[in-house]
């Protein structure tokens, strides 16, 4: 079987040290970094994301994924960064004012991480007015955002208002997730995507960049 | 142990559409199977409303539907002071108000009510800086929500501290940080009751159920006084009842043969 192959198991089995073996034998055999981690990693992420789905693996299994991705990614990271290989964008990440739950934004974060972008992730109980100047700051192409709790969902809304205020709305993609968060809520305030878990995020992020 | 039924909570979808649709006859039959499995309270939560005016008006309805079926008290589930007032309007005996938590704002909204309708109150030992990662943290936490409460002029008895179940499996330290915490609210404040709503505890994992009945057994030995879960699972309220018996919970196991004679036990 060849490294790629393999590199996408062990991603799936969440197992760290196959992931780093395998990432650092694919790039001793001069395989080109993006590809190891567009034909190893990720497509071992989009099995995760669709047994989790099903629910034939768990939290755990998922949280292991992402870990060994990280470790992964440690080994692509001077490479793809030194190489002419396209960035893949910059995500801001947070959970939204008044919540000060980030278990869920915690994992989101990891695996977007994993997957090769650069994450700036603001922790919780973030005001509007701290995403706006990051993402301003950072140039960002992604905002992240997350809530738990159902009564701060609409600090959603005003995360975007402000974006709109600032006239940065058509420059970044919003992405929401959390609980109480699903289709309709996302239409209703105007936010670009929604995803029910961590690896339907990571997808709809490389979707939005052209990946 | 004291039981509060969470059943009644637009989280669940088909609940809120009986909420929405004001589906009386939905409301009620789940009310009454809740008392009728051994609830002491029901909890009612219709959080999932955008605006706390619309909660107000779910819970003004929701709360005599309710009373009048079961007789039951009702446990109130809201962020909002003014959801708690209104449902309090129409309430008959001792409510309890879930929740205030570390962050001192609403307390004096929120604590007058109390007074007010002598309710008692669920607080999570949480604030603005999140969730204390240790028992230390939550047990801080604890401490000044009890000084809180008592310039308030409330007894410590009408407190119910929650010390907020996060899923094992996203840390396996979580469920023995639980049981540690019980220990130490029942240590420092004996007068005071705990609570939980321990379900979130299994999320995440296959058999949530299985996950939640291992642990109601351990948090009732660590000293949980109150739990917020599923009445309708007969093996989780089995379960309640025999670890009762086994932690002289139970006078001469009597409830324990009373629920065996009812068909209870499984």
């Amino acid at each position: 079987m060849d490294t790629l192959k393999r590199l996408e198991e062990a991603v799936v089995r969440g197992n760290m040290d196959e992931v780093k073996d395998l990432t650092q034998a694919a790039l001793d055999a001069n395989l080109a970094p993006l590809d190891i981690l567009d034909q190893g990693m990720i497509k071992g992420l989009e099995v995760v994301g669709q047994r989790f789905e099903c629910q034939q693996i768990f939290i755990p299994e998922m949280l292991l994924s992402a870990m060994a991705m990280k470790e992964g990614l440690s080994l692509l990271k001077p490479q793809l960064e030194k190489g002419d290989a396209p960035q893949l964008g910059k995500v801001v990440i947070g959970t939204v004012e008044g919540d000060v739950h980030d278990i869920g934004k915690n994992i989101v974060s990891m695996m977007l991480t994993g997957a090769g972008f650069q994450v700036v992730d603001l922790g919780f109980d973030v005001p509007a007015q701290k995403f706006l100047d990051t993402v301003k700051q950072e140039n960002a192409d992604i905002l992240a955002l997350s809530c738990l709790f159902t009564p701060t969902r609409l600090a959603m809304k005003d995360v975007i208002q402000a974006l709109q205020e600032a006239n940065l709305r058509d420059k970044i993609k919003v992405l929401i997730g959390g609980a109480p968060i699903d289709q309709k809520f996302c239409d209703l305030i105007g936010a670009d995507g929604y995803a029910p878990d961590a690896p339907g995020g990571v997808q709809k992020a490389r979707a939005w960049l052209g990946k | 142990m004291l039981i509060i039924g969470e059943n009644i909570n637009s989280s669940i979808k088909e609940v809120e559409a009986a909420i929405l649709q004001r589906n009386a006859a939905y409301i009620k039959d789940l009310a009454r199977r809740q008392k009728d499995a051994g609830a002491h309270y029901l909890e009612v939560n219709s959080g999932l409303r955008l605006y706390p005016q619309e909660e107000a008006e779910d819970l003004e309805w929701l709360v005599p539907l309710i009373q009048e079926e079961t007789g039951l008290p009702v446990c109130i589930d809201s962020a909002h002071a003014l959801v708690h007032r209104a449902a309090l309007r129409q309430h008959r005996g001792r409510a309890i108000l879930n929740s205030i938590n570390g962050d001192p704002e609403p307390w004096e909204e929120v604590l007058n009510l109390a007074k007010e309708h002598g309710c008692g109150v669920i607080a999570l030992l949480s604030d603005r800086q999140g969730i204390p990662a240790n028992a230390a943290g939550r047990l801080k936490i604890a401490e000044k929500i009890v000084q809180g409460i008592s310039r308030y002029g409330l007894a410590p008895e009408i407190l119910y501290l929650d010390p907020l179940v996060v899923p094992v499996s996203v840390n396996t330290g979580n469920g023995p940080l639980v049981l540690e915490t019980l220990r130490e609210l029942k240590r420092y404040f004996p007068e005071v009751k705990t609570v939980s709503a321990l379900s979130n505890v299994s999320f995440g994992l296959p058999r949530r159920r299985l996950l939640n009945q291992a642990f109601i057994v351990m948090a009732l030995e660590a000293g949980l006084d109150a739990a917020i879960i599923n009445p309708l699972d007969q093996r989780l309220m089995a379960l309640v009842t025999a670890a009762q018996a086994l932690l002289n919970r139970d006078a001469f196991c009597m409830n324990y043969i009373q629920a065996f004679r009812q068909g209870r036990l499984g």
